[in-house]
């Protein structure tokens, strides 16, 4: 409803295909863009492809970087079911495989072939060292050779009493059976090599055989996924290379007590770790991430405290937001992104890169030095949705170079519709879905309408309805907790009208105290009477949510001068850079109205009295011509009336903003004194329709107790403020006798002669002076 | 279950330390009255030392030289000292009364001296290490024919073990043999397994006994024993003194490839 733009770019967006046209949703605060466009897009995913699978295995080869797959939807819940059962079954048929008889007679002469070589070698030698006349025998570190004679060692005296080639004999017998033995024990290390190298092959072979049957059955199962299939085959080889250590249980080396691993983790590196699972034909995922903090985007890879260590591998890496919208669309506040360390980068920099990619923030700033894991990129193909205010999306573009290309297209969310007449039952229909969604008492016909009424007030026009569905049913919950209290059965617009009043007086308190200020003439406002040289302007304070009107006095002080017109307000830097220019255009009118033929011959002053924050904007252009011209001609002007309303150069009355407070805050002011009937507010004509003022001020002014007087032109102001008639300049170029203008002529025309008399003066002077050798003028 | 036993475990030099524990774990809870390790040290090896050309070839390599007694007195020292930490803290577990000796003398004369102190004579086996399962082996030859009541060679339990093997031939000693399988099988919670040689009758099975599971065997021979042996689980081995005496060879070559502890009984 009223929404025609923001749908059209929000299917726009939603559907074109090319990089780059991600979406900014912008608009009122509140939950209403969310609604609408978490509507739109579930409605739009459904009937878009489903995305596939996402899941990350073990790569063997280096398990620091996990290998992604990417899987049709559905097929990697089914594989890592499939890889649990597969592992389910290893972890019998593997073992069975090592216990079984034929294994074990094998392992058992493998291993008996080297003992019984060691056998034969030391009977061996043993044989022939007794041939020999020498007895081997174990020492601490090996073997050692003596002579020896009935099974005793030779003594030193009986081995020298021996011949000396006997001896000799002897030596050398020692010699070469020892290097033969030592040559033994040299060998020794390659017979064990050996044994191992058969061991391992052995074990290969039985690993093979056992767990060929169930990979193959497998492989058969995902035949059209070559993916799965090179995994599978990857797992075959592992399994294979890993044959002892699933023989012994998955213990290789022996651990201290309470240090033993979980013999169940030899198989943990071939599961599956499913990310990301779609049903097939559930259409695209619609995803809101209500806290995009860095690793709530792009994922997180988990770790575990172990033996003092921080451990991780595949399985313990966890999807984002990213992944879970992955072929749909995302959803995110952007406030709520700007504001977390990382995440705007990161969101960026997948979208600009299309893939997702697990990184640690505290790694890549090196805060910790434990390794970390790699895992492969996931592609990325998300539509970006962000929700935010108008000032961000224009700083965003203004600030960041990048925003204008990944976020192209622009939801803008009207914050007002048409109170035209094919609205207001769709609106009314609206305010029913608050109703039944909120779960309130039945609103009256009468509670409805006062409601649309608020609507059009809080739009600041008369001819608009406010979209601020938050506020809307903020006011709709109010008023039905007011019915409750008085234990109604329905709201009524009495209901609507109390929450309305209560609010504003739960925020008033600022209010209340200006105009106690200007009530006890702390501030000095004259609502009746007349004055020179001063008005009554209008001005807005916006605190909050809460905004209020109140009356500022202006006065102006004029002087021969040159034309200068200080704005007093600018040179206290207190006055902004658009009352500035107000005041400058007011200046130029002037000049072009009075002075075409002869100079600007004052000098003037205008101020806000009284008035210590800062002024902006040229809604007070009119009020501060008046008491400027009021000062020049010394016309007194009405108190009773407050102005407010922008001019331009050529006297033409500008709308301006905040019109009903303005007025409600005048009239208060004046209501609180008592109403005299003479009392009003001039405001600029194209503002009429925006008038939506509250219940009392209309009453008083159906009454003719207060008016509001529509400007069109500046002149219409001039005569009301006078009480004069304004005066057009005639066909001989002067302004009537008797009216406003001819006034003012008059007076500038005074004080152009008083100048120029000033200046002969002067000039005599100064010619005097130098004559005399005096100090020149 | 028989109980109070005075057990011998005899520990030669390069013996490791897992040796003591997988000797100690041959044993069945309550076996052990009284607990002895004897570190012996060969007199013989310290003779041969003051021999010049004598050679002595170590495991760990390089080129044969003399004997260095005070180096070889300095091994035994640290040896024994941790060989007795590892005992001592096991033994006490295991027995009433333990006590760890270190000598030096002839190993043959000093288990031959022991076999008459001593019911059970424990030996580890490692056949990992040539040098000791190589002195196991001479030591077996002589207590075979003068060893205690039983011998037992320690050996690492193949997985999954689950049975008490016994060579059973109806005789007297295998009767003896039966016995200690029993007792060994109810200590641990292990079902029996009677290997009839030829011409071997299984004994009659009494109450609780009808688990016996029975194998004939085709001959002594040691190969095919031992496959028998690994195919059935078997954690022991107990074999009557009488055979190991009669065929010494058989029995020798039994004990290198049996996958389980062997032990001489009756």
């Amino acid at each position: 409803m009223g929404q025609d733009r923001a749908l059209s770019a929000l299917e726009f967006g939603a559907r074109i295909q090319a990089a780059g046209f991600n979406l900014y949703v912008l608009g009122n605060t509140g939950r209403q863009r969310h609604l609408i466009t978490g509507e739109f897009l579930r409605k739009e995913a459904q009937g878009r492809p489903t995305p596939g699978d996402w899941v990350y295995v073990n790569n063997f080869d280096d398990p620091r970087k996990p290998r992604g797959l990417s899987l049709p939807a559905g097929i990697g819940a089914r594989l890592r079911r499939d890889a649990a059962r597969l592992i389910e079954e290893l972890r019998s048929a593997v073992p069975a495989a090592f216990e079984s008889e034929t294994y074990r007679n094998r392992l058992a002469e493998i291993e008996q072939e080297l003992n019984e070589r060691n056998k034969r070698f030391m009977e061996g030698i043993e044989n022939e060292a007794r041939e020999r006349g020498l007895g081997l025998m174990p020492t601490p570190h090996g073997f050692a050779l003596a002579p020896v004679r009935d099974g005793k060692i030779l003594s030193q005296e009986d081995f020298e009493a021996l011949p000396e080639a006997e001896r000799q004999r002897i030596e050398n017998d020692i010699e070469e059976l020892s290097n033969r033995l030592r040559q033994h024990f040299e060998n020794l290390p390659a017979w064990h090599k050996e044994q191992r190298d058969r061991i391992r092959e052995l074990d290969e072979s039985v690993a093979r055989q056992a767990i060929g049957t169930l990979i193959d059955a497998m492989r058969e199962r995902y035949r059209e996924h070559p993916a799965i299939l090179d995994y599978l085959e990857a797992v075959r080889e592992d399994l294979v290379s890993h044959a002892q250590e699933l023989r012994a249980g998955g213990q290789p080396t022996p651990m201290p007590p309470g240090m033993q691993p979980d013999p169940a983790q030899i198989f943990a590196r071939y599961q599956v770790n499913l990310m990301i699972s779609h049903k097939d034909g559930s259409g695209a995922p619609v995803v809101y991430e209500s806290n995009p903090t860095y690793q709530n985007l792009i994922g997180r890879v988990e770790h575990l405290s172990q033996f003092g260590s921080l451990v991780t591998d595949f399985t313990m890496i966890r999807p984002g937001a990213l992944h879970l919208a992955n072929g749909g669309y995302l959803i995110l506040d952007a406030d709520k992104v700007l504001l977390q360390p990382f995440a705007w980068d990161a969101l960026k920099r997948a979208a600009r890169n299309g893939e997702i990619r697990i990184e640690s923030v505290a790694e890549f700033l090196s805060l910790i030095a434990a390794e970390g894991l790699e895992p492969d990129p996931a592609p990325l193909d998300v539509k970006i949705v962000l929700i935010g205010d108008r000032l961000l999306y224009y700083l965003l573009c203004e600030a960041d170079p990048e925003f204008p290309q990944l976020f192209k297209v622009a939801v803008d969310f009207e914050d007002r519709i048409p109170r035209a007449d094919e609205n207001l039952p769709l609106y009314a229909e609206m305010l029913a879905s608050i109703v039944h969604r909120e779960q309130l008492a039945h609103f009256s016909s009468g509670a409805i309408a006062r409601v649309i009424e608020e609507s059009s007030r809080i739009s600041g026009d008369s001819a608009k309805l406010s979209t601020d569905l938050q506020r809307i049913t903020d006011l709709m919950s109010e008023a039905d907790f007011l019915a409750r209290q008085r234990q109604a059965a329905r709201v009524e617009a009495e209901d609507v009208e109390a929450a309305v009043r209560q609010r504003n007086y739960r925020l008033d308190r600022l209010r209340e105290t200006t105009h106690e200020a200007i009530q006890r003439n702390i501030v000095h406002v004259q609502t009746e009477g007349l004055a020179v040289g001063q008005v009554n302007g209008l001005s807005v304070l916006q605190i909050g949510e809460f905004a209020f009107g109140q009356p500022s006095r202006i006065t102006a002080t004029v002087r021969v001068g040159d034309g200068k017109l200080i704005d007093i307000e600018r040179e206290a830097q207190l006055g902004g850079a658009i009352h500035s220019k107000g005041v400058m255009i007011l200046g130029s009118f002037l000049g072009a109205r009075y002075s075409r033929d002869l100079p600007l011959s004052f000098a003037a002053s205008l101020v806000f009295e009284q008035s210590y924050g800062g002024v902006d904007g040229d809604s007070a252009s009119v009020a501060e011509l008046i008491a400027l011209l009021s000062a020049i001609a010394e016309l007194p002007v009405r108190q009773s009336l407050a102005i407010t309303g922008s001019i331009d150069q050529h006297g033409k009355v500008q709308a301006i903003g905040g019109v009903n407070y303005k007025i409600e805050g005048f009239f208060d002011v004046c209501d609180a004194r008592g109403l005299s009937g003479e009392q009003g507010v001039l405001i600029p004509a194209d503002n009429v329709d925006h008038l939506m003022l509250r219940a009392d001020v209309v009453e008083a002014i159906s009454a003719g107790r207060f008016h509001v007087y529509p400007l069109t032109e500046f002149d219409e102001a001039l005569a009301l403020m006078t009480g004069l008639p304004a005066g057009r300049r005639g066909a001989d170029g002067e302004f009537p006798v008797g009216s406003a203008n001819r006034a003012i002529e008059s007076a500038l025309q005074r004080l152009a002669m008083r100048r120029q008399r000033f200046g002969k003066t002067e000039k005599r002077r100064a010619r005097k002076n130098g004559d005399a050798g005096g100090p020149p003028a | 279950m028989k109980t109070g036993y005075r057990i011998l475990l005899s520990l030669n030099a390069g013996a490791p330390a897992s040796l003591v524990e997988q000797a100690l774990e041959a044993l069945w809870p309550g076996m052990a009255e009284e607990l002895v390790g004897l570190f012996i040290e060969d007199s013989e090896i310290f003779e041969m030392a003051r021999l010049p050309v004598a050679r002595e070839i170590r495991r760990d390599g390089g080129r044969p030289r003399p004997p260095d007694a005070a180096s070889m007195e300095r091994e035994f020292r640290q040896q024994a000292a941790r060989l007795r930490e590892i005992f001592e803290r096991r033994a006490r577990h295991l027995a009433r009364r333990c006590a760890f000796r270190v000598a030096r003398s002839s190993p043959a004369m000093l288990l031959r001296e022991a076999s008459e102190e001593f019911d059970v004579l424990l030996l580890a086996d490692s056949p990992e290490r040539p040098e000791y399962h190589w002195a196991i082996r001479r030591q077996l030859a002589l207590l075979i024919q003068a060893g205690p009541r039983m011998i037992v060679i320690a050996r690492p339990a193949q997985p999954f073990a689950r049975r008490i093997a016994v060579l059973c031939d109806g005789s007297e000693a295998g009767q003896a043999a039966l016995r200690t399988a029993q007792e060994l099988a109810a200590g641990r919670d292990l079902e029996l397994l009677l290997l009839l040689p030829p011409g071997g009758e299984a004994p009659p099975s009494g109450p609780g006994e009808e688990n016996w599971r029975v194998r004939r065997l085709p001959g002594l021979e040691a190969t095919s024993i031992s496959g028998l042996l690994r195919a059935e689980g078997a954690a022991f081995l107990v074999l009557p003194r009488r055979i190991a005496a009669a065929q010494p060879a058989v029995i020798a070559e039994l004990v290198d490839r049996a996958p389980c502890s062997v032990i001489l009984s009756g």
